[in-house]
């Protein structure tokens, strides 16, 4: 009885780590990259934003003068641009990919399309 | 056979954890995402297999199963049930064991929680916590398994240790051993990140925030819960002794404090890269030094219940793990370079940094009182004692300006500020500052350090309570309500007014130490049944002394009717508790407790004519340390809750061209 005990307490985690090796599980794993520049820009947008919204706070509750509130306030303005412009290029950069990544699949599909069809002839 | 179940469980565990280390690592660096889904699945599934092994130990104990070494070693036949429990952490292997499953849970948490957000950060982070685990797993398995039997069954076993034997016993050893085990986890996730060539634009910064905080608040609890069991149970009227295990608690908790507030920085800045990496190696080289004080570590203690000869093998891990660390962040130190840089010395920022290292001064005295004795012995073969004398001396005042530092630090602006929009931020506090020692000095103290250390609460409270009496007014003018203005003002920034409420609970934590520090009073008394005696106001009439027999202790009870002017405030009974077994004499207090002040009764010695000598305490503000608690947690729970996120998405030509039209 304990030797079959055993056995199951070893094999079932013994599957369960071999489960994802043998069924090739993950392929969407490591897809995501939490340093790409989207996600960089994402974090820096939402500082940007909490630094605005504590500035604006202090402001109201006299923690800041006027003055110094308009200091940060254009500083954080000036980096929200900076952030915004380095979006818009990367959207294009993706927009281009994408848009040549279609052209690439289109042109294997006439290609295959055309191979088949010679190949039919033939 | 359920004994032998649990044997098996633990060997498997460990081949698994050395497995899920290996494989996470592998998969992580060959980038390998079968090996890494398949690690982390594996990780799942060890509680499980850890459960099966307390399951069976938990059997153990309650079917009194003498056979198993452990079980002999730490309960008997007279020990309550309900103690079964605690009976499981009394001695090193249990403790072990519970450390594993609980860290095990922990992991399993973390991994879930960062999988998403941290996939190439994730693997080595996973490494690191197995590799932990494995470690832990290892000792269990080849060196203290609490599972192993006897050769020769016992009768009976030996009791569990007398000073275990209360209410707080069942919370604080687990709370504490997991705070210490807890910061693992953002120790994980920072190196983690930093193994996987990442960190440097702050991915793991906002996770490793969460879980720092998680850290701190158990390492908090776990702390409080301590000081309240030394107090209640320990029989010496304090709750704080400097006590080298007392000491390797509160290191990591200085550290992780500094921890959580410069990752904040790192949050909004993008600065103070490479000093967060810093911070949580020291932390968890802290912790990883606590366990081993803990167990069996060379410095003499109080907390002797967890001890054995394997501390050392924990000071190895602590080597290599701080070697590891620091060669690691040496290979990725150029990843790590501040977005920013300090815009000026009077920011946010800078007390922040100045904060930080204020908490790491506290943090490395105390290591150096607590291992001083030790170098001592080794080098000169002299025995020094460092004691409480010489931390109210060093650390006190360190203490005492990071609460200056927590009181004006939040005025101070992200980025820059004025002087003199510093002094409008600050004047009300340091005028309630002054006003507090001005009223402290008029009702007769005169002590000035007492007078200074309230005088700073006074400026740290009042400025907590003045920014939501401003914040408030200013939305009650756009036509809120009172209530809804103060609970808009405090759910829109809920890290900031989070924080707010944890100060307030150390200010409390602060007024309670500094009051009984300076004021308590204390005297020795011999009494006969029948005799009464007066002291602060209270009345206090000894009635009678008992004694009672009970198979594993003698107890020796004293009656007591107190009155305070008219109020009865009841009976009191402090008692003596002899165990035969143990020869340990343990105390329990008699308390009462109230936000002003604890009169406490403490038994030191009972003759058989009744006669008794008791040492009577009015301990002030005391009340007040255990109500920071749960402010505490109530703040860091509050700080975590999660805030609505503004996102950006930047629309297309088309899109807007659309939106226009």
């Amino acid at each position: 009885m304990l030797v079959l005990i055993a056995i199951i307490m070893t094999v079932i985690p013994a599957a369960i780590i071999l489960y994802p090796l043998i069924r090739r599980i993950g392929s969407t794993e490591l897809l995501k990259d939490e340093s790409s520049l989207t996600a960089e820009l994402n974090r820096r947008w939402e500082s940007v934003v909490a630094g605005l919204r504590t500035a604006e706070l202090e402001m109201s509750i006299g923690n800041l003068s006027e003055e110094d509130y308009h200091w940060i306030k254009n500083t954080y303005a000036k980096e929200t641009a900076q952030i915004m412009e380095a979006m818009e290029l990367q959207d294009e950069e993706e927009e281009e990919l994408m848009k040549s990544l279609e052209l690439e699949i289109k042109k294997v599909k006439i290609e295959s399309v055309d191979g088949k069809l010679s190949g039919d002839k033939s | 056979m359920f004994v032998e179940i649990g044997y098996i469980a633990i060997g498997v565990s460990f081949a698994l954890s050395t497995y899920i280390s290996i494989a996470s690592l592998v998969g992580g660096i060959k980038k390998i995402p079968e090996l890494i889904v398949s690690a982390r699945w594996g990780l799942y599934s060890l509680p499980f297999l850890l459960l099966v092994a307390v399951i069976a130990l938990v059997n153990a104990f309650i079917t009194n199963d003498f056979s198993v070494r452990y079980v002999a070693e730490n309960s008997n036949l007279a020990m309550p049930q309900q103690y079964t429990w605690v009976a499981l952490y009394a001695g090193n292997a249990g403790s072990l064991l519970f450390i594993a499953i609980v860290f095990s849970l922990l992991a399993v948490a973390a991994i879930l929680s960062i999988r998403k957000s941290l996939p190439h950060s994730t693997p080595y982070a996973l490494a690191l916590m197995a590799l932990v685990l494995t470690f832990f797993l290892g000792i269990i398995c080849f060196m203290a398994n609490p599972l192993e039997r006897l050769p020769i069954t016992p009768a009976d076993g030996q009791g569990i240790n007398p000073l275990l034997v209360h209410f707080g016993m069942f919370i604080h050893p687990p709370v504490q051993m997991t705070g210490l085990v807890s910061v693992t986890i953002p120790f994980s996730i920072a190196i983690g990140a930093m193994l996987a060539k990442r960190g440097g634009r702050d991915e793991w910064v906002d996770i490793g925030r969460i879980w720092g905080m998680i850290s701190w608040l158990i390492l908090t609890m776990g702390l409080l819960l301590g000081s309240w069991w030394a107090y209640t149970i320990l029989g010496w009227g304090g709750y704080w002794a400097w006590d080298p295990v007392e000491n390797s608690a509160l290191m990591p908790w200085l550290a992780m404090t500094a921890f959580i507030h410069s990752i904040m920085v790192q949050k909004r800045r993008g600065m103070f890269r490479m000093w967060n990496m810093v911070i949580i190696i020291v932390a968890f080289t802290l912790s990883l030094m606590g366990m081993f004080i803990n167990r069996g570590g060379p410095v003499p203690s109080v907390h002797s219940f967890a001890q054995s000869t394997m501390g050392w093998l924990f000071l190895m891990f602590m080597g290599v793990s701080l070697f590891g660390s620091l060669i690691a962040f040496l290979l990725r130190m150029d990843n790590l370079i501040s977005r920013d840089k300090l815009e000026s010395l009077l920011s946010r920022e800078s007390m922040f940094l100045f904060q930080n290292v204020l908490f790491l001064i506290a943090a490395f005295i105390t290591l150096w009182g607590s291992v001083f004795p030790v170098l001592a012995k080794v080098i000169n073969g002299t025995t020094v004692t460092v004691g409480e004398p010489f931390y109210n001396v060093v650390v006190g005042p360190i203490l005492l300006i990071i609460l200056v530092v927590m009181g004006i630090g939040p005025f101070f602006p992200w980025r820059r500020a004025t002087k003199s929009n510093i002094y409008r931020a600050i004047r009300v506090p340091l005028a309630a500052g002054i006003l507090t020692a001005i009223i402290i000095i008029a009702v007769g103290i005169r002590q000035p350090l007492a007078t200074l250390a309230f005088a700073v609460c006074g400026v740290a409270a009042a400025g907590i309570f003045n920014e939501w009496f401003r914040g408030t007014r200013t939305r009650m003018r756009k036509g809120e309500p009172v209530w809804i203005a103060f609970t808009n003002l405090i759910t829109r920034n809920r890290p900031r007014y989070g924080g707010y409420i944890v100060h307030l609970g150390i200010l409390m934590l602060a007024i309670g130490a500094i009051a009984s520090s300076f004021y308590s009073t204390q005297q020795d008394i011999t009494m006969q049944p029948g005799d009464t005696y007066e002291i602060g106001g209270y009345t206090l009439s000894y009635l009678d002394s008992y004694q009672r027999k009970y198979s594993d202790r003698d107890e020796f009870i004293g009656e007591f009717k107190v009155t305070k002017g008219n109020k009865d405030l009841g009976l009191m009974y402090p008692k003596q508790s002899f165990y035969r077994e143990f020869r340990i004499n343990a105390t329990h207090a008699a308390i009462k407790s109230n936000p002003i002040e604890d009169f406490y009764i403490i038994p030191s010695e009972f003759s058989n004519n009744g006669e008794a000598i008791f040492r009577i305490l009015l301990n002030p503000l005391v009340w007040w340390m255990w109500a920071a608690g749960p402010v505490m947690a109530i703040g860091t729970i509050f700080a975590l809750t999660p805030q609505k996120r503004i996102s950006v998405r930047l629309i297309s030509k088309e899109e807007e061209n659309k939106r226009n039209l």
